[in-house]
């Protein structure tokens, strides 16, 4: 591999220029495109996460009113679920590493995934226009809970419309990634011949398909709410809020599986290379996945154990909820039996990766907490559901993304990144994190309510701790994009297959050339994970 | 070793795909009505006696009229897929003109549905509207917000319909690949599958 | 290079394409109108089969439905797997209902 020429033109080369990027069809630059713009709206969420965590430094007004905190954690909730949890795995790591896993160039509609990017880019700006335009964003939470929503001054209509369209960019990456496993996957790679992370991919879109189309229009009957002033939701016009309660969820409740699944596909693909063993219970995994996605459909009510719902509704719910649990725990289970006797390498994927399970396993056992009817009526609206879903969705999610970031670096980029300052920067984050959101789940335990700017003394300790763990976390961000961007200039260059990884976008060089590979792809016999097989050792 | 392409590319074409993709589109349609069908279902639950009578200002010989036009687009639309495939081009664009004229019928009787409706003020606002009970502008609210929507389709439609005409007259989509308009026939069977329920359960509450 | 002039083929794909003759799409339609012709009548005239004129109303739209989609969209002829996933879409649909309808039933 020393002879350069050997090295066909990569995707960076084949063309260049802003309009190669914005206007192109080839999913590695559309991914990308992606992935710039979810950090930084990351970025612009966590900024307010920080300034939220800051006014809740100690009780009373500190740095803002009640209102303006009510905007800043609707806004907070917003992006970072409809421009950063949502799109980040699917449209970033799913366009980039789809079709490299399956062996093949593209997804099976380029053009439709370009303007799924597009509307993407328009919902991301319609929801930073609320913040300049007319009465300031919208203070509902990101719930748009009726009929606050339908009559409150601020933005929403602005901001409603800006998920919808996000909306709609999500369906269309679904309905993409479905016909692209269906039909373009390698010539003799069979369904259990695919990456756990194409099989994560394959369950998530069946939700974004299937499941956005629901709020989409409970969004549009908000809208159409509020410009004719009719009382769809609102209990004094003869409507039902609990109606829209019922909608919101349809929809919301698998969106969180929306979030999370995607992530632990990654979680799959990087625990057996790094525990350099075969993944125990492929299949297992592969149906978990299909089966978390399929019961995501049926536990929405968990959401409105106050709301008024009948009680025989939420038990029902309530029982049902634990079935969720079942899958969640198989793929546990799996991973933690993938270890156990590996020759474990341990780098920063891999720490996230462990991280990943010690914190979606807190943030699952909470959610078992609030999924049971009569823990739920205590816990219902306080921190401890705050400290519950943080843990979850980033402690979970947002792991998995940072540590699929550094696994995948070297085939997106070219380069390696700095394995020392990473694990700093993983151990500040790990440690910034917990301090963060463990006083939380304690805080909801004593009773603090969530969505206040301000809150009773005796919470006051815990509520520091959690203000200077914020402090940390962002400190292991930073630094943990420093180095991503640093050693993008100055890191060693990134060979074929730096881990010894066994999945098939290992085959191809980093980064790949523009129609993906340059030798037709060995499809691996058996499952992808089987070390015997690994034709391309660490080149 | 630079031009290598893989035989599985996405950039093929791959008609089953375009029709699979086209088929998981319509899945979204179905299910964002399927939200307003779950709105009218728990309302009409909660007030069916002010849902039957709020139907009676609705024009069943109309709505009749309508689901007659669009159910015979369908027809015309399935047979121009018919007449390409046996290569019978001027057929197939006649057929497609008459479906295009057949929803333009359907919108023009809609507006004087529409327009009756505006001159008795039933519309969210108007004088009538705002002196019904709540429940009867709910069935008003969501008779305007479904047909509406459903309107909006049609339009979709017919102007999905005007492009494969276009791809035809260009012989893009032509006896051998006809993709195009397979797909542009889905999505008008659609809008008529939607109004199929529409209709009893807006007009013909008795 | 891209080959645009012969579409993929799979496994479960359908052979060739199923040419509908036109006299079996008219007597479809036929078969549609007289389905809108009864759904009418029974609304009007208040002859419903069942105890409920909506139930009847619902029955005759959705053999309506299953008609147009089995032959005018051409789902008879297409892969299985189309009709398997309408299914599972049409099924989530009805929870979707179901659900919602038992919270309020049981209140």
């Amino acid at each position: 591999m020393s002879v350069a020429l050997a090295q066909p033109e990569n995707f960076y080369q084949a063309k260049r220029g802003l309009f190669s990027w914005i206007f192109s069809t080839d999913h590695k630059r559309i991914g990308l495109l992606y992935f710039y713009a979810i950090i930084s709206f990351f970025l612009v969420a966590m900024a307010l996460g920080f300034l939220m965590r800051l006014e809740l430094i100690a009780p009373g007004e500190t740095v803002m009113g009640a209102k303006t905190y009510n905007q800043v954690f609707t806004l907070h909730g917003v992006i970072m679920i409809f421009l950063f949890l949502i799109p980040s795995v699917p449209a970033f790591f799913g366009n980039f590493l789809l079709p490299l896993m399956i062996g093949t160039d593209d997804v099976a509609f380029p053009k439709l995934n370009l303007f799924s990017w597009w509307l993407y880019v328009l919902g991301g700006i319609f929801a930073l226009l609320t913040l300049v335009v007319g009465d300031g964003p919208a203070d509902t939470g990101w719930t748009f809970y009726a009929p606050y929503s339908v009559k409150t001054g601020t933005n929403v209509t602005l901001a409603v419309l800006a998920a919808f369209i996000l909306g709609f960019s999500s369906i269309l990456t679904g309905l993409n990634f479905i016909v692209t496993i269906h039909r373009l996957r390698a010539p003799k790679m069979g369904w259990f011949q695919m990456p756990l992370f194409a099989w994560a991919l394959y369950a998530t879109a069946w939700i974004q398909l299937l499941a956005t189309p629901v709020i989409g229009i409970t969004l549009l009957m908000i809208i159409a709410e509020r410009v004719f002033g009719v009382g769809l939701f609102d209990p004094s016009l003869g409507g039902d809020p609990i109606l829209y309660q019922h909608l919101f969820w349809i929809y919301s409740h698998p969106a969180v599986y929306i979030m999370v699944l995607p992530g632990m596909g990654l979680i799959s693909e990087m625990i057996p290379t790094f525990a350099k063993r075969t993944i125990f219970g492929y299949k297992a995994i592969a149906y978990s996945s299909l089966a978390i996605a399929f019961i995501g459909y049926f536990v929405w009510g968990h959401h409105m154990f106050t709301s008024g719902m009948s009680g025989p509704a939420r038990v029902i719910f309530s029982v049902l909820t634990f079935l969720v649990a079942v899958p969640s725990a198989i793929k546990v289970f799996n991973w933690v039996a993938t270890l156990y006797k590996g020759a474990i390498d341990v780098k920063t994927p891999l720490l996230f990766s462990l991280a990943f399970i010690f914190q979606f396993l807190l943030g699952g056992l909470t959610g078992l907490v609030i999924g049971a009817l009569a823990t739920d009526i205590h816990l219902h609206d306080t921190y401890f559901v705050v400290g519950h879903f943080h843990y979850v969705m980033f402690g979970g999610a947002g792991f998995a993304f940072f540590g699929a970031l550094h696994y995948w670096y070297g085939k997106i980029w070219g380069k390696m990144y700095n394995e020392k300052r990473a694990q700093i920067a993983f151990w500040l984050m790990f440690i910034g994190f917990n301090t963060l959101y463990f006083p939380m789940l304690v805080l909801g335990l004593m009773g603090m309510p969530r969505r206040y700017y301000d809150y009773l003394e005796r919470f006051e300790t815990l509520n520091v701790i959690s203000t200077v763990g914020s402090w940390i976390l962002i400190t292991g961000i930073l630094l943990m994009i420093i180095n991503l961007i640093v050693s993008r200039k100055s890191g060693k260059v990134a060979p074929r297959n730096p881990w010894g990884g066994t999945t098939m976008e290992w085959q191809t060089p980093s980064p790949p050339p523009l129609h993906n590979f340059d030798a037709t792809p060995v499809v691996p016999e058996g499952n992808p994970y089987d070390h015997k097989n690994n034709i391309t050792e660490k080149a | 070793m630079e031009n290598f392409v893989l035989a599985n590319s996405g950039h093929n074409r791959d008609d089953e795909a375009s029709k699979f993709g086209m088929w998981l589109f319509l899945f979204t349609e179905l299910l964002l009505f399927g939200g307003l069908f779950l709105v009218y279902t728990i309302y009409r639950y909660l007030n069916s006696e002010a849902f039957l009578h709020a139907s009676y200002e609705l024009d069943v010989v109309m709505g009749t009229v309508n689901t007659v036009v669009l159910l015979t687009s369908s027809l015309t639309v399935a047979l121009s897929i018919t007449a390409l495939q046996k290569g019978n081009i001027k057929l197939t664009q006649g057929l497609l003109v008459a479906t295009i004229l057949f929803a333009l019928t359907f919108l023009v009787i809609k507006y004087f549905e529409w327009s009756a409706k505006f001159e008795h003020g039933l519309f969210p606002g108007m004088d009538h509207y705002d002196h019904l009970i709540p429940a009867e502008k709910m069935f008003f609210f969501l008779y305007f917000f479904m047909t509406g929507l459903h309107g909006l389709h049609v339009i979709v439609g017919g102007v999905l319909l005007g492009f494969v005409m276009w791809d035809i007259k260009k012989k893009k989509t032509t006896p051998d690949n006809f993709v195009y308009l397979e797909n542009g026939g889905l999505y008008w069977h659609l809008v008529d599958i939607i109004w199929i329920f529409l209709f009893p359960l807006f007009y013909l509450i008795h | 290079m891209a080959d645009n002039t012969k579409s993929r083929h799979l496994p479960g794909d359908p052979k060739e394409h199923h040419i509908v003759p036109y006299k079996f799409h008219i007597g479809i339609w036929v078969g549609l109108i007289i389905l809108t012709i009864m759904t009418v009548l029974v609304s009007v005239m208040g002859i419903s089969l069942v105890a409920f004129s909506v139930i009847t109303a619902m029955i005759i739209a959705s053999t309506k439905a299953v008609v147009v989609a089995n032959y005018f969209m051409h789902l008879k002829y297409e892969n299985k797997l189309i009709t398997w996933l309408m299914g599972v879409t049409i099924f989530l649909f009805i929870v979707f209902i179901a659900f919602t309808a038992f919270d309020y039933l049981t209140r």
